[in-house]
């Protein structure tokens, strides 16, 4: 049976929610709702994983992307996998083909306020700190990959073997190349260190 | 030099990306959320019910078809063993492989005796029984090559990988080998 947006929320609220594979399944069966309980529950992790894993002021646009993509492969989804995982690999994928589609040249100036004005003034502040915010150090510093495989590691605290799922590679290979980044962003940290503090002294 | 110090620096750089990321983390946006409900909402609808039975049903029909193909090809195996098979003379061969023919009340002469049930045809077979053998063998493996080309030529978002696991499983434990050394090592019919 399907329940209302509004009931799975409140539902999620009152700590008897449905898993997500629950939802998953449900929104084959065509339950719209659950496909709206599934959005609201990833639309913040997978927007920020987005804003790591490709130019931020995309990251919106991927998001949708994602989200209609999802529901048209639905189909294609097996209550034995995990949802989170299935998901990923799809924001991944379609961040990566978004990204090679030549796109018409956005105003830099107009899509940074827009990102300013969705993020509040907290992330705006963190948008004029972006010298000194160790996240941009590791995209200016590693692969695309290797940030988001230290993203979904550190953040959302997926398994390395998920992660190894979501990249496409082997475990070993996740676990060499997140040595390296870690590797390669250690000098920063101490580079960054106090100036880091700082900026988060003001939180 | 402290020999804890990268594990120190290592944990310190988890900590501030973790620290970082949730400080950066942006806020649920319900403008978004609706932007993309309404998106989704707008996409042609992939008919999301009919996709996935659809799907299963294709999975259902696949394995029904195997089942049903073993199901005939063991019963046409059984049939030809059993129109070979004598019932009365059969425990006495088998308990006495190297005994006396005739006493089994077989119509055919004395031949020599079979080493197993596995060693080969026997010396006096017929005609018409190595016919019967060979009908068998042609029927299957023609049933077995259609499975497999129903199955290798699909490629049904991976049901073709059911369907051979499907198909080593029920072609596995069919005894072709022995049913044909069966049926040819024993001379006497109906």
């Amino acid at each position: 049976m399907c329940a209302t947006a509004t009931s799975l929320t409140a539902r999620t609220s009152l700590g008897a929610s449905p898993s997500d594979e629950d939802l998953a399944a449900r929104a084959q069966r065509g339950c719209m709702a659950s496909f709206e309980e599934l959005l609201r529950r990833f639309q913040v992790p997978l927007l920020n994983f987005l804003r790591h894993a490709g130019p931020a002021a995309d990251a919106e646009d991927v998001l949708q992307e994602t989200f209609l993509r999802a529901y048209s492969r639905l189909h294609y989804y097996r209550p034995q996998w995990r949802f989170t995982t299935w998901l990923f690999t799809i924001a991944r994928r379609t961040s990566i083909n978004y990204h090679r589609r030549p796109h018409p040249l956005a105003d830099d100036a107009a899509t940074r306020n827009a990102v300013s004005a969705a993020a509040g003034p907290a992330e705006a502040a963190a948008a004029a700190d972006d010298r000194r915010y160790l996240w941009s150090a590791a995209q200016r510093a590693l692969g695309a990959d290797e940030v988001t495989a230290l993203w979904l590691h550190y953040v959302e605290e997926i398994p390395v073997g998920e992660i190894a799922a979501i990249l496409d590679r082997t475990t070993v290979a996740v676990k060499t190349m997140m040595f390296r980044a870690r590797k390669k962003l250690l000098p920063l940290v101490g580079a960054l260190g106090p100036t880091v503090e700082v900026f988060h002294e003001r939180t | 030099m402290n020999e804890h110090e990268p594990v120190e620096n290592d944990d310190l750089l988890s900590r501030q990306l973790r620290r970082e990321a949730r400080y950066a983390r942006l806020k649920f946006s319900t403008a978004l959320h609706a932007r993309i409900m309404a998106a989704v909402r707008a996409a042609p609808s992939p008919d999301l019910a009919t996709a996935v039975r659809k799907s299963r049903t294709l999975r259902g029909h696949l394995m029904s078809w195997t089942a049903a193909a073993a199901t005939s090809l063991a019963l046409a195996a059984t049939l030809a063993l059993l129109w070979h098979t004598p019932g009365p003379a059969r425990p006495a061969v088998v308990e006495n492989p190297g005994g006396d023919r005739s006493a089994d009340g077989g119509s055919l002469p004395a031949t020599p005796p079979a080493t197993s049930p596995e060693s080969g045809p026997a010396s006096g077979a017929s005609g018409d029984l190595d016919a019967a053998a060979d009908e068998v063998a042609t029927a299957a493996s023609g049933l077995t090559d259609w499975m497999r080309s129903t199955a290798g030529d699909s490629q049904w978002a991976g049901l073709d990988r059911d369907a051979q696991a499907a198909l080593a499983t029920v072609a596995g434990p069919l005894p072709f080998d022995l049913t044909l050394s069966i049926a040819v090592s024993r001379p006497s019919g109906p």
